[in-house]
């Protein structure tokens, strides 16, 4: 793997390439893109083993981290949906100049997915969405109840009581720009994400594949949506801070690129 | 962005990320930060936290590199039937070997939080290129400030004297190394143990005539810590002198979830590095 910065010098990204490791399926080139915040750094190594496991069958893969995330330029209270979404557009650019392919593919997890199917003048082959965030004021209140169960077990031993507030959110700032970004994502009612097979994958029963599942039929993709019970917990306070550590679901995922 | 990110290593590819300082706060012979895993947090550590410090201490005319150890976030696994213990202390050395032959760099300070200040003090007691060290929530031992504090409160409750007199004898205190040997027993998420006190001791006292500097600090989210400066009574027959300092943060978790306390963190460290080893300050 080949670990590098890339797209503007100032607002630098860093990613790392994943060459084929096998002569499989060397036509496939997939980017992915991770989640924001803390469930970035809770989901770093599976996505990383994923990594491993598409380049392993021949893709060429590359993970990257967003403006403000990870190890990429920005401080972690910088960036908004429209930035990381520029973000996604300058990385499908690389892959596609790394791989020498004429489309890529996107995974995406959780608010990965809600920004990759939401970012315009993107032509992918597959787009796999697992466990998406499909409403951003939804997602920002259920990390909000996550962020105040923790905020209580905190004050519960502190002289100093801490205060909730509306610009810090689990360990990370949310100022009222980013927030007001995030709470505007919606991808319910359509993506701008033009791919020929959308894969959605769920980690636990949810109304929103049903609903992604109608939305997208009737405009006439191909569309795959699956549960696999696999690691998830997202809005569990007591499971944010443990590893990620899902089998099934990389699985399924790395199905869909065999003998592609 | 003076950031550069390197694949480093001989027997497992390491990845890691050097902070560069910028032009105008370039020291020469300013050690470098060496930001060491934090349990299985890959190199960015909890809540990003080190990425602040990297940028924050670079600004100061500290270059600083946050590397994953072998197996860790991006890193390889090597493939041979050493230790853990001894494939981590190898990486460190190779992180340091590749910075030295590739930056220049001379000294270094190694500094991590969990099992990162356990790796930390045991890289210090072996390379003799580290020139200081940070612990975030590293070693600590029982002092008699510290029974004081824990049984205090309950001493000079009549209640507690009333139940202990209708109680029989009461069991001895373990002596502490007795007691660390039980708790040698339990781990903590991130499996470390602590040592004997007499072997850290042995190892502060190495520390100490290298003149190393040493920079302790503890969070509430300790049930062997509860004062500033308990180390040092803890471990009364070496002479610190001015190189030990030792914060104690009470309120503050052990991984920093809070922005504050995260803040207040950074700036003591970055305080304490200018302190120590800057030319100008």
């Amino acid at each position: 793997m080949n670990p590098f910065y890339f797209g503007n010098s100032r607002e630098a990204l860093f990613g790392v390439y994943h060459p084929p490791i096998t002569m499989g399926i060397r036509n496939s080139a997939i980017l992915i893109c991770p989640p924001l915040g803390r469930e970035y750094i809770r989901t770093h190594w599976a996505l990383r083993r994923l990594a491993d496991q598409l380049a392993q069958g021949g893709a060429h893969v590359l993970r990257f981290d967003y403006f403000g995330n990870g190890d990429s330029a920005g401080e972690s209270g910088e960036g908004n949906v429209e930035h990381w979404q520029n973000d996604i557009r300058t990385a499908a650019d690389e892959l596609l100049e790394l791989s020498g392919v004429q489309k890529i593919s996107i995974v995406a997890l959780r608010a990965g997915a809600a920004l990759a199917a939401s970012t315009t003048d993107l032509d992918t082959s597959n787009l796999v969405l697992w466990d998406p965030v499909i409403n951003g004021r939804s997602y920002l209140d259920g990390l909000r109840q996550v962020y105040r169960t923790k905020l209580e077990a905190y004050n519960r031993i502190r002289q100093q009581k801490v205060k909730e507030t509306p610009d810090e959110l689990l360990g990370f700032p949310l100022p009222a720009a980013m927030r007001s970004s995030i709470e505007q994502l919606d991808i319910s009612s359509g993506f701008h994400n033009k791919a020929d097979s959308i894969h959605v994958f769920s980690s636990r029963k949810t109304n929103n594949l049903s609903q992604l599942q109608e939305m997208l039929e009737q405009g006439g993709g191909t569309f795959h949506g699956e549960i696999i019970n696999d690691a998830g917990d997202w809005d569990q306070a007591s499971k944010v801070g443990d590893a990620f550590l899902p089998t099934s679901i990389p699985a399924a995922i790395a199905k869909i690129f065999e003998g592609t | 962005m003076p950031e550069q990110a390197y694949t480093f290593g001989n027997s497992a590819p390491l990845v890691g990320i050097y902070t560069n300082t910028t032009e105008d706060t370039t020291q020469n012979n300013a050690p470098t930060v060496l930001l060491l895993n934090s349990g299985l947090l890959h190199r960015s550590g909890p809540f990003r936290l080190h990425v602040d410090l990297a940028r924050k201490l670079s600004a100061f005319g500290f270059p600083v590199f946050r590397f994953d150890l072998s197996g860790i976030g991006d890193s390889g696994k090597h493939h041979d039937s050493r230790p853990r213990e001894e494939q981590i202390l190898s990486d460190i050395k190779q992180a340091m070997d590749f910075l030295s032959a590739r930056k220049g760099a001379k000294n270094f300070v190694a500094m991590g939080l969990c099992t990162g200040a356990d790796n930390a003090h045991k890289i210090s007691v072996r390379d003799a290129r580290i020139c200081g060290a940070v612990f975030l929530d590293g070693y600590c031992y029982p002092s008699t400030g510290y029974y004081l504090r824990l049984y205090g409160p309950k001493l000079l409750n009549p209640a507690v004297w009333w139940r202990a007199v209708k109680r029989t004898v009461p069991k001895p205190m373990p002596q502490n190394d007795e007691l660390f040997e039980t708790n040698d027993q339990r781990e903590d998420n991130y499996f470390w143990k602590l040592p004997l006190k007499h072997k850290t001791k042995s190892e502060l006292k190495t520390l100490v005539n290298r003149s190393v500097n040493l920079l302790y600090i503890y969070t509430g989210s300790n049930d062997f810590v509860n004062y500033k400066n308990q180390l040092a009574a803890s471990m009364k027959s070496i002479k610190f002198g001015n190189q030990l300092q030792e914060e104690y943060l009470k309120d503050a978790e052990h991984t920093y979830p809070l922005i504050a306390d995260r803040e207040q963190m950074i700036d003591i460290v970055c305080d304490w590095m200018r302190a120590k080893y800057s030319l100008v300050l």
